[in-house]
């Protein structure tokens, strides 16, 4: 399975897409800045706008940024997902990871009312956001936790795949008490939270998402073969020595790490991780994991910047909510690669 | 010689809600030797698969040990080095055939699974003894069934194992592609030196090409030992009877027994009196003994019986033919010509003639 002339020519292709993308990501929003200028700001400090450094440098670069590391974790995690469950309909949701970290968030926005979150969400600003991602951590880990005590006892991925539905079942359930017994204002601050957003991961934060993201997607590299093997079905796996506990935690970890942190810095951006390995697996022709997973890091940062552009072409102050443009605009990708394609065999 | 795997005290059987559910019947400790084909042969549900998964280490045994290479408990890793499976799990999907059998050599690649020359050239040989080179870039959901069967085998030969181990690997296959694979399997075993097991329902290939024959009996018991002396001793017979299946000791196969028999006569020669006979008998008549004169030299090996040999199964004999049926041979090849009380006519085929004695009756 070394990868072929073609597919590496079509790696080549996504990157340079990905860093247009990426310029023209920086270029477009509510205060137009031309390319020529992204080009001086980003490598000569001096002689440009201040105004356009300042917007480049705080606010659309770790948006950007931001992108690429969502689209890269939630690829991946989906592929890893969908291979591990050999499902075509799993996402890095499935394990009730997301869900864990919007009860997290849920749990730190509505808590009741609580005199002291709201204290602190109001006095500390940017300390409130901290507290948003905690809470996030704490939900998508407990989950996790949970999920790998039961994989424990389990043989079958199948069980472990309705499992992690039935937690995240439950999960939401929790947080829609919680919703019901708040006030309207709280309630709405949270479902602007689930609507996602590239925006607001600075400084500490971006580094913090970067460094847990690059780990997980470490993790699913060196995982690769494992996922190679596991699409023959666990009983093969297990007959090439494969410990088929051991593979499903290092699974499990990589994804819960990608989604969760994801989801605690953006909210729940879903779509990406369901339809990126499937587009990647048409686009590439391949079944080979040390092929799929950087290609989805490419094709899932694309889309993402695709989106995020896009978000911003109505000119308005804020651009559209995240969730909105990636469902908009992937899954007619989606349907126009099927129809072209018509078949679809992942497994 | 060398033996790959043994068992002792072996129990088979599945634990269904911390309940140990015994497959029926106790085991003799049982050997796989290197060059030895091994036929696993039984009835649905007496216990098959069981047994080979059992062996083949996807389920633990409830009591005993299974020992590969003299050792139990061997880790997932090193069990992978001695022993390679094709099951009747369906691998579909958009890995390609090279892909495929590639991972067969996942036992013996670094943590990224890079191939060595070395590996290249085993996944070469894999493909070309099992045929498959020739569609090595297709995708497997495009492959028919008897193709991905071929491609699972050729994965299981890259994995290069003294052990090998089918779960009914002939199932889905046409008659030609299963007896061109139990040959091919026969062929490894001798020139290779595995020792190779597989389950099968294909009694009548099984008879053929294995050394020796595994029979699982719906009520537990079990006999092992040369095809031919199960035959004889009867173990076959108890093993697949049934009320309306008879097992025939001349052909190792099984035949429908034709209750309701009609005695009729037959006068030819060769091969198509054979057929005929073949013909007449499918459809209820009862061929007169000694009438049908099969041409040794060419119908030898395929009509071995007379039809004395399951008269007590049909029905009272002695009654006289009320037709008689002459294969005649003609240059342009045989007809067949059918005297009975409605006089003397001729037919050019099996399909005209049957059709003119059932409106006849």
């Amino acid at each position: 399975m070394t990868p072929s002339p073609s597919g590496k020519m079509r790696l080549t292709g996504l990157l340079f897409l990905l860093l247009l993308a990426f310029l023209l990501d920086l270029s477009v929003g509510p205060v137009k800045i031309p390319l020529s200028d992204v080009f001086h700001i980003l490598f000569s400090s001096s002689s440009a706008d201040k105004t356009w450094a300042f917007i480049i440098d705080k606010i659309r670069l770790p948006k950007a940024c931001t992108a690429v590391l969502a689209g890269c974790a939630l690829s991946v995690g989906g592929l890893q997902m969908q291979t591990l469950f050999r499902n075509p309909l799993a996402d890095p949701a499935v394990l009730g990871i997301t869900a864990g970290a919007s009860l997290g968030v849920a749990a730190v926005m509505l808590a009741g009312g609580g005199m002291a979150t709201l204290f602190a969400i109001k006095e500390l600003g940017l300390a409130g956001s901290w507290l948003i991602t905690v809470g996030s951590c704490v939900g998508a880990f407990g989950v996790m936790f949970f999920v790998l005590l039961l994989s424990g006892r389990l043989q079958d991925n199948v069980l472990m795949l309705i499992i992690g539905l039935m937690l995240s079942s439950i999960t939401i359930a929790i947080t829609s008490i919680w919703q019901y017994f708040s006030n309207p204002e709280e309630v709405k601050e949270y479902l602007l939270w689930t609507f996602g957003s590239l925006q607001g991961v600075t400084g500490l934060q971006l580094l913090i998402l970067s460094i847990v993201v690059v780990i997980g997607l470490t993790m699913a590299f060196f995982s690769s073969k494992m996922l190679d093997a596991l699409l023959l079905g666990e009983n093969y796996a297990r007959s090439m020595g494969l410990t088929i506990a051991r593979a499903r935690v290092l699974i499990v970890v990589s994804t819960s790490l990608l989604a969760g942190a994801i989801t605690a810095f953006c909210g729940p951006i879903g779509f990406v991780g369901i339809a990126v390995p499937h587009m990647t697996r048409i686009l590439f022709n391949t079944a080979s994991h040390r092929i799929l997973i950087p290609a989805c890091c490419l094709m899932g940062a694309l889309l993402l910047l695709f989106c995020d552009i896009v978000s911003q072409l109505p000119g308005s102050q804020t651009g559209l909510p995240i969730n909105v443009i990636t469902s908009l605009i992937g899954a007619p990708m989606v349907i126009g690669l099927l129809l072209r394609k018509k078949t679809l065999n992942p497994f | 010689m060398n033996t790959l795997l043994h068992t002792e005290g072996l129990q088979t059987g599945y634990r269904s809600g911390g309940r140990k559910v015994l497959a029926p019947g106790v085991l003799p400790d049982l050997q796989i030797k290197a060059g030895q084909l091994i036929c696993l042969l039984g009835p649905n549900g007496s216990g098959k698969s069981t047994l080979l998964r059992t062996l083949a280490g996807l389920q633990s045994p409830l009591e005993g040990s299974v020992m590969i290479d003299g050792r139990s408990r061997l880790t997932p890793a090193e069990l992978a080095r001695q022993m390679s499976l094709v099951l009747s799990d369906r691998v579909s999907g958009s890995l390609t055939v090279y892909s495929l059998v590639s991972l067969g050599r996942y036992p013996y690649s670094g943590w990224l699974g890079r191939l060595k020359e070395e590996d290249l050239k085993i996944i070469e040989t894999a493909m070309i003894t099992t045929g498959v080179d020739g569609f090595r870039d297709r995708h497997l959901s495009t492959l028919s069934d008897g193709e991905n069967q071929k491609a699972m085998l050729a994965r299981a030969l890259a994995q290069d194992t003294p052990l090998l181990l089918l779960d009914e690997p002939t199932a889905h296959l046409d008659w030609p592609s299963r007896i061109q694979l139990m040959r091919l399997l026969h062929q490894l075993a001798v020139e290779t030196n595995r020792g190779i097991l597989l389950s099968t329902h294909e009694l009548e290939l099984a008879l053929q090409i294995a050394d020796e024959i595994w029979l699982l009996h719906p009520g537990g018991e079990f006999h092992r030992g040369a095809p031919e002396d199960l035959v004889l001793n009867g173990a076959f017979e108890s093993a697949f009877a049934r009320q309306d299946v008879h097992f025939d000791m001349h052909t190792g196969t099984f035949i429908i027994p034709h209750s309701k028999a009609k005695p009729i006569s037959l006068e030819g020669e060769g091969v198509p009196a054979y057929w005929t006979k073949r013909a007449l008998e499918r459809e209820g008549y009862r061929v007169a003994a000694g009438t049908a004169h099969a041409d040794d030299a060419a119908a030898a090996s395929i009509e071995p019986l007379t039809t004395d040999d399951h008269a007590g199964s049909i029905g009272p004999a002695g009654a006289a033919p009320s037709a008689h049926v002459r294969v005649l041979s003609g240059t342009a090849g045989p007809s067949w010509c059918l005297i009975n009380g409605f006089g003397e006519k001729e037919y050019p085929s099996i399909t005209l003639l049957l059709q003119a004695l059932q409106e006849n009756n």
